[in-house]
């Protein structure tokens, strides 16, 4: 028997400096988004002994399920992610309606003045009116402690739109969609059979976008659900968890101890974040597919 | 081109009269609202003049009463719908026709919530906070309506019986009947845990611990065999820092000047005793390294716990964890009370802040209605009943709590039925009418708070804390209490705050012969930064004499 070699034939190994320099700045930038995870799953799985005494780093100390089992017999926690896949679910889908009714006309060369109605949208990325006139905006349309606070006024980005609008322009060639026209197509037809058809990368990647950028967001849950404690979603929820009791308050008589266990608020952390980790490997491959698309120029 | 500019400027113009007709509609409406409640105000005095309506027998129409109750987020607890929400319905909502709603407060950030809420014109009818300055903050901008203490008296007899003495001596502000309270017994659970083994190891007993010196000359000896340090943290609220390190017996003006727990005295010589005290900790390493990062409880006792430092400052309670985590760290750990005068520098006394005698400061929104007031007084009278108080800390009798010989309700910690307590046994539901739980007879409050205190199997702590509590009572007193807005205390104290933290940190870190000059920088830098303008306008209201 002859030993076979492994090593391509006629080519030597030559050390890659450059290649060794990217790698390892991968490494060390992968690590420093994984380490924290990686400590906080360790911490909800330790006793919590351990962790209030910052002993617990990337394995579990004294292996406990209890925070888990907790979780899951918490009825508010189970409440507010029920609350959190509404308003994701609608949030996106209402998101992913109004811009791609937006994006396909500004891309369509027949649209007289597109250029000034894109600026316009432009110019919101660019000027708000800030945290408090939208409160009161909000107030004002009678939306506080309702749902529709938490999927209306986010719902179309103009990042979105600007990144969608870009692809369709490119993506679709226009003599796809003249032959469609000559076929007798009028413009829903065109973009329900032809360009959204063609455009599946970005679509997943900006739902993704939406979806993503709702299920992480709490701070205008935080202004706009204040009475309605059913309304919250498992975000916010997790904010309060975390926040609660986080100082001491010396004016105030206390006879028992006020703070959640730590354990608790890691594994809440974890439950919260588990739902996206699950979504991403599916939706990657059209994710970078779709980052990718309008980037190059033929 | 030409025709495509003229059409841009068109749209962009539209668009613009679109925005600003949006903001004039807004603010229609809002100013048309404002007057509504006005008259509601206006409403006030006539009424209370002409007598007050009965409603003894329930509201002609249904009242909508909004209470704030603070959300801790506590695990399984929903605060707004409850079995005592639900119980609080039946036994008062339902026999007065009023519709009790709970109004979630974010403990940790209440000031924004309300300030929200207010905004939104959906606040509850009490404002309520722990603090005079924040409370005076409230009435300086008009949230809070102008009260009639017959009113109170009328509705709500047996509270006004409770705390109308209270409420007669430090609810007017500006010669106006503004603020009502919850009463506030004289007891607290704040204390000091000390590492008892580590004091026995380096040859000390806890009697030894009679002077700062002679605690600092026992830090000296656990670094030195290597045991840690004594816990620290960093100072932002509640600046009751440098009572130990003042005079006794104090002036009352000086203390009137230079007492406030929302912004920091830095300029007296009793703060240049407690830098001082500090910065020598520090450079000779007897206090945690980073005490500047220990910024909330957690993180202080998370070095408790690992064992790096020998005292921590809690609420002993018989449901703390620190106990049971720190022997699971260090299964030798021993504990015990950190005796007050250790922290006093030799020939002064153990001076502390008092409570002032209540403990929430409540005002009425300025937008409730005569009716929706009058359902307040209602509510704080039935809640004032012994009967529904007890009920409302204790829960139900055989499932949550036993009574034992002495009279005491015994609770079952494992209990999790439906009429399970708060973790805080309710405690945001009846703290507006008192702050602590009370029994008829002192003994057996005493006896009850024992019971609440002690953890298992270390009651002697809750022991040794009521000994050195009663033994340090006489130089323990309340600040004074000012009956006008300071406006420039409103105006400054969270600018005064984050400069507080840069100037002590810097003084107390450095190097001991830099202590004079940094300290003397810093004092010019703090005044000039608002800190005399406070200093005046106090010392304007001493003058006056408008403080208690």
């Amino acid at each position: 028997m002859k030993a076979v070699s492994n090593a391509p034939v006629g080519s030597k190994k030559r050390f890659d400096v450059w290649g060794f320099i990217i790698h390892a700045a991968l490494v060390v930038v992968s690590l420093v988004c994984l380490l924290p995870y990686l400590h906080i799953v360790a911490k909800s799985f330790s006793e919590d002994a351990y962790v209030i005494a910052n002993k617990v780093y990337l394995l579990p100390k004294g292996f406990s399920i209890e925070a888990y089992t907790k979780i899951f017999a918490d009825a508010s926690i189970l409440r507010s992610l029920y609350v959190s896949v509404i308003v994701t679910v609608l949030f996106t889908i209402l998101g992913m309606i109004v811009t791609i009714c937006a994006a396909y006309p500004l891309s369509r060369r027949q649209l007289k003045g597109r250029s000034t109605l894109t600026f316009i949208f432009l110019f919101t990325m660019y000027f708000s009116g800030g945290i408090i006139p939208e409160y009161m905006l909000i107030n004002n349309l009678g939306m506080l402690d309702t749902l529709w606070s938490l999927i209306l006024p986010l719902s179309f980005s103009a990042f979105n739109l600007l990144i969608m609008k870009t692809t369709f322009t490119h993506s679709v060639p226009v003599s796809l969609e003249e032959s469609a026209r000559i076929d007798g197509a009028g413009h829903f037809r065109i973009l329900w059979s032809i360009v959204l058809p063609l455009s599946k990368p970005i679509l997943a990647t900006l739902s993704l976008f939406y979806a993503v950028g709702r299920w992480n967001a709490y701070q205008d849950a935080l202004f706009y659900i204040k009475h309605n404690v059913d309304l919250r979603p498992l975000q916010l929820k997790l904010y309060y968890l975390i926040v609660q009791a986080s100082e001491s308050f010396q004016l105030e008589a206390t006879q028992v101890t006020l703070s959640n266990p730590e354990v608790m608020k890691a594994a809440v952390v974890v439950f919260a974040t588990l739902p996206i980790i699950c979504i991403y490997p599916f939706v990657q491959k059209y994710f970078v597919q779709g980052t990718m698309l309008g980037a190059v120029k033929e | 081109m030409g025709q495509k500019k003229k059409a841009s400027l068109w749209v962009t113009g539209l668009a613009l009269v679109g925005l600003l007709a949006g903001c004039t509609g807004g603010g229609g409406g809002t100013s048309n609202e404002a007057g509504g409640s006005a008259t509601n105000e206006g409403d006030t005095p006539t009424a209370a003049a002409e007598g007050f309506a009965d409603y003894s027998n329930g509201f002609p129409e249904k009242v909508q009463l909004d209470i704030p109750v603070y959300e801790r987020a506590f695990e399984g607890w929903n605060v707004t719908d409850n079995y005592y929400t639900r119980w609080i319905q039946k036994e008062f909502g339902d026999k007065y026709n009023v519709s009790v709603n709970f109004v979630p407060i974010t403990r940790a950030s209440e000031v924004t919530d309300f300030e929200q809420l207010l905004a939104s014109r959906k606040a509850p009818d009490i404002i309520f906070h722990y603090d005079m300055p924040q409370a005076l903050a409230y009435y300086g901008e008009e949230v809070l309506q102008e009260l009639n203490h017959d009113e109170i008296k009328n509705y709500a007899p047996t509270y006004w019986a409770n705390l109308g003495e209270t409420i007669e001596q430090y609810g007017t502000i500006d010669e106006k009947p503004t603020f009502f309270f919850a009463s506030r017994p004289n007891v607290d659970n704040f204390t000091t845990i000390i590492r008892k083994d580590w004091v026995e190891k380096v040859g000390m007993k806890m009697e030894d611990l009679t002077s700062l010196e002679k605690y600092n000359e026992m830090l000296v000896k656990w670094k030195e065999a290597g045991l840690g340090t004594t816990g620290g943290s960093l100072i932002q609220n509640s600046f009751n820092f440098n009572y130990p390190f003042r005079d006794w017996p104090f002036d009352e003006k000086y203390r009137a000047l230079y007492s406030d727990l929302s912004v920091a005295d830095l300029t007296t010589a009793d703060t240049e005793r407690y830098l001082r005290n500090l910065n020598y900790q520090y450079n000779n390493g007897l206090i945690d390294r980073e005490f500047y990062l220990r910024s909330d409880e957690p993180k202080i006792k998370a070095e408790f716990v690992a064992g790096k430092t020998g005292t921590f400052g809690t609420y002993l309670t018989n449901n703390t964890d620190v106990i049971a985590a720190t022997l699971k760290n260090n299964p030798d750990a021993e504990f015990a009370i950190m005796p007050p005068y250790a922290g006093v520098p030799e020939g002064r006394e153990p001076q502390g802040r008092a409570y002032w005698p209540f403990g929430f400061i409540m005002g009425i929104n300025y937008e409730s209605t005569d009716m929706e007031r009058a359902a307040v007084w209602m509510y704080l009278e039935w809640m004032s009943q012994p009967d529904n108080l007890f009920f409302l800390q204790n829960g139900v009798e055989g499932e949550n709590y036993t009574l034992d010989k002495e009279g005491v309700a015994v609770r079952d910690p494992d209990f999790k039925g439906e009429s399970v307590l708060a973790q805080n046994n309710n405690k945001d539901y009846w703290a507006l009418v008192t702050e602590t739980a009370q029994y008829p007879d002192p003994a057996t409050t005493l006896a009850a708070n024992k019971r609440n205190w002690s953890p298992p199997g270390h009651e002697y702590l809750a022991d040794d804390m009521i000994k050195y509590y009663d033994e340090v009572e006489e130089f323990r007193t309340p600040d004074a209490l000012y009956t006008v807005v300071l406006d420039s205390v409103n105006d400054y104290k969270a600018d005064l705050n984050v400069l507080f933290q840069e100037l002590y940190l810097k003084i107390a870190l450095a190097p001991e012969d830099q202590f004079d000059q940094l300290y003397e920088e810093a004092k010019t830098q703090y005044l000039n930064a608002g800190y005399q303008e406070i200093l005046d306008e106090k010392q304007k209201a001493i003058d006056a004499g408008q403080y208690k």
